[in-house]
This record gives C-alpha cells, sequence and structure tokens, in this order.
C-alpha cells in the first residue's frame, strides 16, 4: 500500500513538475519582478564595483603581483556585472514598453527589435570574460561594451524612456478623447430633447478640441524630435532625449488643461438636469 | 588445416540459395505479433501481482489526459480573452454605450474617471526618473 501511494504521489509530482510551473511563471514576469530585478543587478554591481575600486587603489598603492591577481579577479567580476546589469535594464525597459496601453503595437514591435538585439550583445559579450583574461584582455573587452553603449545602447535605451513618456500621455488623451465624444453625445440628446441648451457647449467644445491639437501637435513635434537619436551622431542621445521630453513636458499642462475643461463641461450638464 | 576450412565454408547447401521459402523468413506482421505475444507474457504476471498500482497509474494517466485535453480546449479561449488587443477605437465602443449614457450614473462615471486622470497626470513622471539608464564606469583600465 505504502508503495501504491507513493508511486500516486510521484506522478503528481510530475505531472505538476511538467505543466504549472510554465504557467506561473509566465504570468508572474511584469514590469514590477523586471524593475526588482534591476534594482537587485544594480546592488550587485555597485558591490562589484566596490570591491574592484579597493583592489584596484591597492594595488595602484603596492604593485605587487598578489594584489595584480586580485585586482584581476575583481575586474572581471565587475565586468561581468556590468554587461549583466545592462541587460537586466534593458529587459526591465522592455516590460515597460509591453505594459504601456498608449504605443500601438508596431511603435512596441519596433523597440522590442532594438532592445533585443542590444541584450543578446552583452549576454553573448559576458561569456566572452574569461577566468584566465589577464587584465590587458580585460581592459580591450571592457572598451568593446564602452563602445557598444554609445553607438547603439544608449540610443535604443533614450528612445524606449521617450516611447514610455510618450504612450503613458497618449493613453491619458484617449481616455480623454473617449470622455469628450461621450459628452458630446449626452449634450446632443438632451438639447435634442430640451433639456438643456446648446449655447455655451459649441463654444466650448471648440476651446476643447483646439487643446487637442496642441497635444496631437506635440506628440509629433516631439516624434520627430527623438529620432535625431539616430540621425546626429555629433548631438548626445541624453541631450535628444532631454529636448524631445521638454516638448512632451507642455503636453502635461495642456492635458491638465483639457481635464478642468472636460470637467467644466460635465459639471454644466449636471446644473442644468 | 586453414586452407582446408577456408574451401569448405563457401559450399552452401542448395536450399536455401535456390528455394528460399517464405515460411522461414518472418514478415513484419508476424515480428510484431511475435513481439506483442512475449510483452503479454512478461507484463500479465506483473499486471496480476500489483493489480491494485496498475489501476492507480492507468487512472492518473487518464486525469491527466483529461487535464491536457480540458486545458487545450478552454487554455485557447483564455488566450484569446487576454491577447493583447490593438489600438482602441474609442468612436465604436462610444457608440454602444451612448444609449446608456442619458442615467446620471454615466455622469457620475464620468466624474470619477476624470478624478482619476486628473491623479494620474499629477503623478505622472515625464521624465522617468526611476527608469533612467544605471551609472556605470567604463574608464576602468590603470
Amino acid at each position: 500500500m505504502k508503495r501504491t501511494s507513493l508511486c500516486f504521489l510521484v506522478l503528481i509530482a510530475v505531472f505538476f513538475s511538467l505543466f504549472a510551473p510554465n504557467k506561473v511563471s509566465a504570468q508572474d514576469f511584469n514590469f514590477n519582478k523586471a524593475y526588482q530585478d534591476y534594482q537587485y543587478s544594480y546592488e550587485m554591481y555597485n558591490s562589484v564595483y566596490s570591491e574592484y575600486s579597493k583592489a584596484k587603489d591597492a594595488y595602484l598603492k603596492n604593485s605587487t603581483l598578489t594584489l595584480k591577481e586580485d585586482a584581476r579577479k575583481k575586474t572581471l567580476n565587475m565586468l561581468q556585472g556590468r554587461d549583466e546589469l545592462q541587460k537586466v535594464y534593458l529587459t526591465m525597459l522592455r516590460m515597460r514598453l509591453l505594459e504601456n496601453p498608449g504605443l500601438t503595437n508596431d511603435q512596441k514591435g519596433s523597440l522590442y527589435t532594438k532592445i533585443d538585439t542590444e541584450v543578446s550583445w552583452y549576454l553573448n559579450h559576458k561569456s566572452q570574460y574569461l577566468e584566465s583574461d589577464p587584465l590587458e584582455n580585460l581592459f580591450g573587452k571592457s572598451s568593446e561594451s564602452e563602445s557598444r553603449y554609445k553607438t547603439n545602447t544608449s540610443q535604443v535605451v533614450y528612445d524606449s524612456l521617450f516611447s514610455v513618456t510618450l504612450g503613458d500621455l497618449v493613453s491619458l488623451g484617449d481616455r480623454q478623447e473617449k470622455i469628450y465624444r461621450n459628452l458630446r453625445v449626452i449634450i446632443d440628446e438632451q438639447v435634442s430633447s430640451g433639456k438643456i441648451r446648446i449655447d455655451p457647449f459649441n463654444r466650448w467644445f471648440t476651446d476643447i478640441e483646439s487643446v487637442s491639437r496642441i497635444l496631437k501637435e506635440n506628440e509629433e513635434s516631439a516624434k520627430i524630435r527623438i529620432q535625431k537619436l539616430y540621425s546626429e551622431s555629433y548631438s548626445s542621445p541624453a541631450g535628444t532625449y532631454s529636448s524631445a521630453i521638454e516638448i512632451l513636458s507642455q503636453s502635461v499642462n495642456q492635458q491638465k488643461q483639457l481635464n478642468s475643461f472636460l470637467n467644466e463641461v460635465l459639471t454644466s450638464i449636471i446644473n442644468q438636469q | 588445416m586453414n586452407e582446408n576450412n577456408i574451401n569448405q565454408t563457401p559450399v552452401t547447401p542448395p536450399n536455401l540459395v535456390v528455394d528460399p521459402s517464405p515460411m522461414n523468413v518472418p514478415t513484419n506482421k508476424q515480428k510484431v505479433a511475435d513481439f506483442l505475444q512475449k510483452l503479454k507474457l512478461k507484463i500479465t504476471p506483473i499486471i496480476q501481482k500489483n493489480k491494485v498500482l496498475v489501476i492507480i497509474a492507468l487512472s492518473v494517466l487518464g486525469l491527466m489526459v483529461l487535464v491536457i485535453v480540458i486545458g487545450l480546449i478552454f487554455g485557447k479561449k483564455n488566450v484569446k480573452t487576454t491577447s493583447p488587443k490593438p489600438t482602441s477605437t474609442p468612436q465604436v465602443v462610444f457608440q454602444e454605450d451612448v444609449s446608456k449614457t442619458e442615467a446620471p450614473n454615466t455622469l457620475t462615471e464620468i466624474g470619477n474617471e476624470l478624478d482619476k486622470i486628473k491623479k494620474e497626470i499629477t503623478d505622472l513622471d515625464v521624465q522617468n526618473l526611476p527608469i533612467r539608464p544605471p551609472a556605470v564606469d567604463y574608464k576602468i583600465s590603470f
């Protein structure tokens, strides 16, 4: 009897181990989890960087072979941690984009392709560090990471960050647009049934649409600005990002105004009923 | 001695060469039947010894198959509902809600939604500070 129950338990365990974990892990991995992973990797990097820094200083003060070997090992750890951090950071950005409701599938797909290429690069590059690498080799491989970050990764990072903000604003704008259309239908119906007058609303609609148009223009202008990440090699990606974000920042005020306009319309409908 | 042996071996019995009787060469069907027969002979005593075990194992396997089939049938439906929808078409969705918008509740809902949006705009981090690139050191040569 013991044997049969044991077999039964083993079969159940095999069954759940085959099917259950995949589902759970796929559902659980979201932006929050990715962000936690990133924070952990950042802490790890800071830790190994601190060890590297101390070992480097010790070697520079007293250039013995033992201290050089210690510095070499700490440098290796730090460089591997740095590649890992970039990989985890890019993955976190990807998850942020994935959960952004304001971006189209095409916009997301285009960014995923760029991010995935960078993730693969860091994954591959991390594996190229060898335990036996002398310091000079480590410095050379470190330069490859630096070069990659400058020529490719930073553009992808700032493009993604810009898209996160853009998507957030577009999502809010879509919701406001929906409310506006909803209010217009309510007003049209109540005007035709004689419950309320069209008088102030027709002018208010013009003002609301004007704000809405400004928002669209800002969006387009910011999109054009961010494309300079790829076309202007002389300007820094961080600078280009800041100037594009500045345009979107103006949209925040416009959206606040649009929200208060919509609130006024709503209050006015309620008061006239 | 060796030479004699070599001379003797190539002599094959005429029966085998001239008359390859089909009875001597088993067909695939026969092979399978033989294999199944042997398998049956081996398994039958084991099954008879552990009847309870076999019943439990078979019922668990049946349950697994059933769960997989159910999962496949209902799983597909879930995928459809959870798959990211393309960009929303507010106008169309909105038209469906129009008939209900006269109710004061809808105005209340709009008010709530506007409050929610106002809060989200206030909380919005345009600069994305928490997810800005990590500060890493690239100047490491010494």
